[in-house]
C-alpha cells in the first residue's frame, strides 16, 4: 500500500532502476521554486520525476531530471531558498528529496513519503512511537531533522515487516497490541536490539524497550515476543 | 517550528566562521535532541535564525586512548559511551552516567557535547512561547522563587536564578577531571558552566567543543541517579564519586545548583579513610551543611537535600 503512495509522492524513488545516479541531478523547476541547478557532469539516460513540496503553505511542484551514470550519491546541496537536497534510502529504496531546514524526519517520512507506520504520541522525544532505524540505530524521527539523513539508510516498521517476518509473527502471537498505536515503534526498537544481540535476556529486552511508551499497558507481553522472535530468527526465519 | 537557515559545515573552522558571521540567535546543533525541543516549543524570546550542524565534520566521533588520556569526541553518541568496553571497565562512572541518561533512542542521537551543554530544564524557562520571560532569557525575575520550585536549586542562587543543570554525564566528567578542548582553548571541565542567557555554558558564541580529554584513570568510580522513572526522566539529583589509585577523592552532584556541584567537604571526609557505611553517611551529611531550601507556593525542595545525602552515600560506598 505504502509503495503505491510512495510512487506518487516521491521526488526521486529510483531504487528499482538497475543503476544509481551520479552527481548529475538537475533541478529544473516551475517558477514557484527557485532551486539551484546542480551541474550534470556526465551524459547518459535521463528521466524526469515530478514531486510536490508541501511543507507549510501552498504546494510547489519540482521537476527533477535524474541522470543515470555511476554509483554515487547526489551531493548534499542547498537550494537558493535554503532547502536541502538529500539522497537517502528507506527500506532499501533510494529517494532524492528536497526538504526544509525545519522539517523533521517524521514529517518527511510520514507526511510526504507515506510511511504511515511511524507515529507521534508526543513529538518531543519522550515516547518512542516515532522510532525508525538509521544506519542500524533506533532513532526518534520527531527529534531528527530530515536534512540530516543524507547518505543514510533508514528502515521503518514497513520494511522490517518484510525483512523480519518472524518478529511480526511473534508480536501477533503474543498479542502485543491493544490499540496498536505504539506497536510500530516497539517493532523498530526490538529489531534494532535483535540486530545487535541475537539472544537478549529479559533485562536486556526491558532496557532496550524502556524508551517506548504504551498507553494500553502491553509491556509484559513484549518480552516473550522478542524472545520468541530471537529464537525464530536464529532458526533461520 | 519556524523556519531558519541550516548549515552543514565539514570542518570545525568553517563552523566557527559561520557562527562568527552570524552573531545573533545562531546555535550549534549536535544530536539536536535538546535544541529541537527548544525550537518546537518556542521557548526562547527570539527564535533561532540559524543552526550550525556538526554532524558532517569528520573526526568528532572518535573514542581513543592516547598520550595518557582517554579522548572522547564531542559528537560521540551517549550510547557509544555507555557500551564502550574500555570506558565500562576503566571509567565506570561515565559509562553508567551515559547509560542512565534519557532513553535508549535519545542516547543514540544525543551526544556527549550536547549533554554537557544543554539548556536548563527549569519548567518556567521551558514553558512554551516564552510565557515566563525569566532571568535566563534576559528578564528580571526568577519565577521559581515565588512559584513551584520542587526540582530547583538547593545550593544558593547564582545571580538569583534557581534553575539547575540537568546533565547526567556532568558529575561523572567532573570527578574524572575531564578537560574540555575547543577550537580556541583547553580548560578544566568545571569552568565550562555558569550563568548564561540562555545557555548553561560560558563558551563564546563561536566556540565549539571538539573533544573531552580524561586523564588515564586507575581507581574506582561510581555514578547514581535518582529520577521519577528509571528511563526518559531527568535527574532529580544525581552524583558521582571517583577515588584514584593514589587516594585522591572527587565527589560531584548535579541537578542541585545552577552548575554541577563539587562537594569538597564530603571529599575531605572520605580522603585517606577506609570506606565504611558510617563514613559514607558522614560525607553526605557534610555536603548537606551548606544546602538551602526554597519554599514555594505550597511546595518545597527540602527532600532534595535528603536525596543528595543518600546519593553521596551510595556513590562513596560504590568506590569501596
Ligand atoms: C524526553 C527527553 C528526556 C531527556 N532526558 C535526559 C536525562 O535524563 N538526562 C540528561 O542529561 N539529558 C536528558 N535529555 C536531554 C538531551 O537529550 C541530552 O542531554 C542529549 O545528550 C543532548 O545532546 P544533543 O547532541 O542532542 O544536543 P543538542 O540538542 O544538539 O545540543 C544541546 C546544546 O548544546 C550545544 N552544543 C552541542 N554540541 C556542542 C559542541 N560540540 N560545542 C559547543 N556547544 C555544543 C548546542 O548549541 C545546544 O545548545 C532528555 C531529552 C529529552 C527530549
Ligand atoms: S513522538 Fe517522537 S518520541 Fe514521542
Ligand atoms: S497498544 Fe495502545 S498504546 Fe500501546
Amino acid at each position: 500500500m505504502t509503495e503505491k503512495k510512495n510512487k506518487k509522492k516521491s521526488l526521486g524513488e529510483i531504487s528499482r532502476r538497475e543503476f544509481l545516479i551520479d552527481a548529475g541531478i538537475v533541478l529544473g523547476s516551475t517558477a514557484a521554486v527557485g532551486t539551484a541547478a546542480l551541474a550534470s557532469s556526465c551524459g547518459g539516460k535521463t528521466e524526469t520525476v515530478t514531486s510536490t513540496v508541501t511543507k507549510d503553505g501552498p504546494s510547489k511542484t519540482v521537476t527533477t531530471t535524474v541522470t543515470d551514470v555511476v554509483e554515487k550519491l547526489v551531493p548534499l546541496s542547498c537550494t537558493e531558498d535554503g532547502q536541502w537536497v538529500i539522497d537517502f534510502k528507506v527500506n532499501g529504496k533510494r529517494f532524492v528529496e528536497i526538504v526544509e531546514p525545519n522539517e523533521t524526519l517524521h514529517h518527511l517520512l510520514h507526511e510526504k513519503l507515506g510511511f504511515k507506520s511511524i507515529k507521534t504520541f508526543c513529538s518531543r522525544g519522550g515516547c518512542g512511537s516515532c522510532s525508525v532505524l538509521i544506519d542500524g540505530r533506533p532513532i526518534l524521527s520527531c527529534m531528527t531533522f530530515a536534512s540530516s539523513v543524507h547518505g543514510k539508510e533508514i528502515w521503518t516498521a514497513e520494511g522490517i515487516a518484510t525483512e523480519m517476518p518472524a518478529l511480526i509473527d511473534a508480536y501477533v502471537d503474543n498479542e502485543c497490541m491493544q490499540c496498536g498505536y505504539c506497536t510500530p515503534g516497539f517493532i523498530v526498537t526490538a529489531a534494532a536490539l535483535l540486530k545487535r544481540n541475537s539472544d537478549p535476556t529479559t533485562d536486556e529486552i526491558r532496557e532496550a524497550l524502556a524508551g517506548n511508551l504504551c498507553r494500553c499497558g502491553t509491556y509484559p507481553v513484549h518480552i516473550p515476543a522478542v524472545k520468541e522472535a530471537a529464537k525464530a530468527l536464529k532458526g533461520g526465519r | 517550528m519556524k523556519n531558519f537557515k541550516q548549515y552543514y559545515p565539514t570542518t570545525v573552522d568553517e563552523a566557527a566562521k559561520i557562527l562568527k558571521e552570524n552573531p545573533n540567535d545562531t546555535y550549534i546543533c549536535a544530536g539536536g535532541t535538546d535544541i529541537i525541543g527548544v525550537m518546537k516549543d518556542f521557548i526562547l524570546p527570539t527564535y533561532p535564525t540559524a543552526l550550525v550542524s556538526l554532524d558532517r565534520i569528520p573526526g568528532l566521533k572518535e573514542i581513543k586512548e592516547e598520550g595518557g588520556f582517554l579522548t572522547i569526541g564531542a559528537m560521540v553518541p551517549l550510547e557509544d559511551i555507555a557500551t564502550n568496553d574500555l570506558i565500562k571497565s576503566k571509567y565506570a562512572c561515565l559509562a553508567e552516567a551515559a547509560a542512565r541518561t534519557a532513553s535508549p533512542h535519545l542516547r543514540e542521537s544525543g551526544t556527549i557535547g550536547g549533554n554537557l551543554c544543554q539548556m536548563t530544564r527549569c519548567w518556567y524557562f521551558r514553558h512554551n512561547n516564552d510565557q515566563f520571560h525569566c532571568l535566563r532569557k534576559g528578564g528580571d525575575t526568577c519565577y521559581a522563587l515565588t512559584g513551584d520550585a520542587r526540582f530547583h536549586s538547593i545550593f544558593g542562587l547564582t545571580k538569583m536564578c534557581a534553575a539547575v543543570n540537568p546533565s547526567d554525564t556532568a558529575p561523572a566528567m567532573v570527578v574524572l577531571d575531564a578537560k574540555v578542548v575547543t577550537n580556541k582553548r583547553e580548560f578544566g571541565i568545571e569552568e565550562l558552566w555558569g550563568f548564561a542567557v540562555p545557555g548553561s555554558t560560558k563558551l563564546e558564541h563561536d566556540e565549539i567543543i571538539t573533544c573531552f580529554k580524561i586523564p588515564a584513570f586507575s581507581g574506582k568510580s561510581c555514578f547514581y541517579k535518582a529520577a521519577i522513572r528509571k528511563t526518559i526522566d531527568f535527574p532529580i539529583v544525581n552524583g558521582a564519586c571517583a577515588i584514584t589509585a593514589s587516594g585522591d577523592v572527587k565527589i560531584c552532584v548535579n541537578a542541585v545548583a545552577l552548575s554541577p556541584h563539587r562537594c569538597k567537604e564530603a571529599e575531605a571526609v572520605v580522603k585517606g579513610q577506609t570506606i565504611t557505611e558510617s563514613l559514607a553517611e558522614k560525607a553526605g551529611d557534610e555536603a548537606a551543611k551548606k544546602a538551602t531550601v526554597i519554599e514555594g507556593t505550597g511546595t518545597t525542595n527540602e527532600y532534595k537535600i535528603q536525596m543528595m545525602k543518600g546519593i553521596i552515600k551510595k556513590v562513596v560506598l560504590g568506590c569501596k
